[in-house]
């Protein structure tokens, strides 16, 4: 839909786009993580590297 | 559901008196397109539905459903007086409850933020990574929370080891439970809740928001007065199809929760009906147990969409 370009509109995009990107990185980082430390030595991983 | 829609003729003629045979005649390819999902619901959903009898029954697999002897409510009674049931119920009510008031809202919120967006590059990937946990099965899921929640070196407890000093067993408290499971479902299926949400505001005619803008409106206005009401009637139909499942707790996830030390907030009636029906064989039990949850479920149905009926919106019958 079109919008003004105003400067408080511009804000509300921002935020709406950054919300949106913690969003989609909650939902495919565990993955990330999980193949992460199947290929990591468990030592490293306890010890929180 | 509307058959109306495939016969334009009688939308312009008056309508004819026509046997149900020649409707079925003239719309054979339709009926012919139907008959699988019709043959779906009678084999799957419709024969199973006979076996509710040995509810009524003390049934013994080598006697059958002909020669078990009929007890009537005998296996209702024991059920409602079980020093458990109210256990259940709680635990049973209160996950439907949370879920309802934290998880149902969230595809809405989040189809609105989606469709706000206006690079579509950016709306569809941001899509495509929301709807990647739905198609993980739930071992996978609660592996994967066990592996960032657990104490023993997850993810999420070192950091909080190092923030505060002190860890929180997510995965082992009473208290933690409900939260963690009704964050699963959120992180599991938010995404693809958005689905049939964005599908809704696709059809929304552009123009309506043009004249919005033209008379004032601002973004907010925009999606309170054309946004929301088109999606208003969807909304409403699927809340009253969640109704229909308050009591369906989704086993596979809830088992897969439980631990010995969750027990008294975590058991619910599908696990009860899994332990009473599967692990000791009380399937007569079990199945009025069950049988209990759908009547529930139906009441809840009929009440609701009697009531979206009350409050003009379109039901979903």
């Amino acid at each position: 839909m079109v919008q003004d370009k105003t400067l408080s509109n511009r804000i509300v995009d921002l935020i709406n786009y950054m919300l949106l990107l913690i969003f989609g990185l909650a939902a495919v980082l565990p993955f990330f993580y999980v193949i992460a430390v199947s290929f990591t030595d468990p030592a490293e991983v306890a010890r929180g590297d | 559901m509307r058959t109306e829609t495939n016969q334009p003729t009688s939308l312009t003629a008056p309508r004819r008196k026509r046997g149900l045979l020649r409707d079925i005649v003239r719309d054979k390819y339709l009926y012919l397109m139907l008959l699988p999902g019709v043959l779906y619901f009678i084999v799957f959903k419709y024969i199973p539905m006979f076996g509710l009898v040995m509810a009524f029954q003390d049934y013994k697999p080598f006697l059958g459903f002909i020669d078990s002897p009929w007890v009537g409510f005998k296996h209702f009674e024991r059920f409602f007086s079980e020093p458990q049931f109210w256990m259940l119920f709680r635990n049973t009510a209160l996950l439907a409850l949370y879920s309802l008031v934290f998880y149902f809202p969230l595809p809405i919120l989040l189809a609105l933020m989606l469709n706000e967006v206006r690079h579509e590059a950016y709306k569809r990937t941001i899509q495509t990574f929301v709807y990647v946990p739905h198609f993980v099965s739930w071992v996978v899921v609660v592996g994967i929370f066990y592996l960032l929640f657990t104490t023993e070196g997850g993810l999420v407890n070192e950091l909080i080891y190092r923030l505060t000093g002190s860890k929180i067993s997510f995965l082992l408290a009473p208290e933690w439970f409900r939260p963690m499971i009704i964050f699963q479902q959120i992180w599991k299926e938010v995404g693809w809740g958005t689905i049939i949400f964005l599908a809704a505001l696709a059809g929304v005619d552009p123009q309506l928001y043009e004249a919005a803008r033209i008379d004032g409106a601002n973004r907010w206005r925009q999606i309170w007065h054309i946004t929301l009401p088109a999606i208003r009637s969807t909304i409403v139909i699927l809340l009253i199809l969640r109704l229909g499942n308050f009591l369906d707790s989704g086993f596979e996830q809830i088992f897969l929760m439980l631990t010995p030390t969750n027990r008294e907030v975590g058991e619910v009636f599908d696990t009860y009906v899994y332990v009473k029906g599967l692990t000791q064989l009380q399937y007569s039990y079990s199945a009025a147990v069950g049988m209990f949850k759908s009547v529930v479920g139906l009441i809840l149905v009929v009440g609701a969409n009697w009531l979206a009926k009350r409050f003009g919106e379109e039901g979903i019958y």
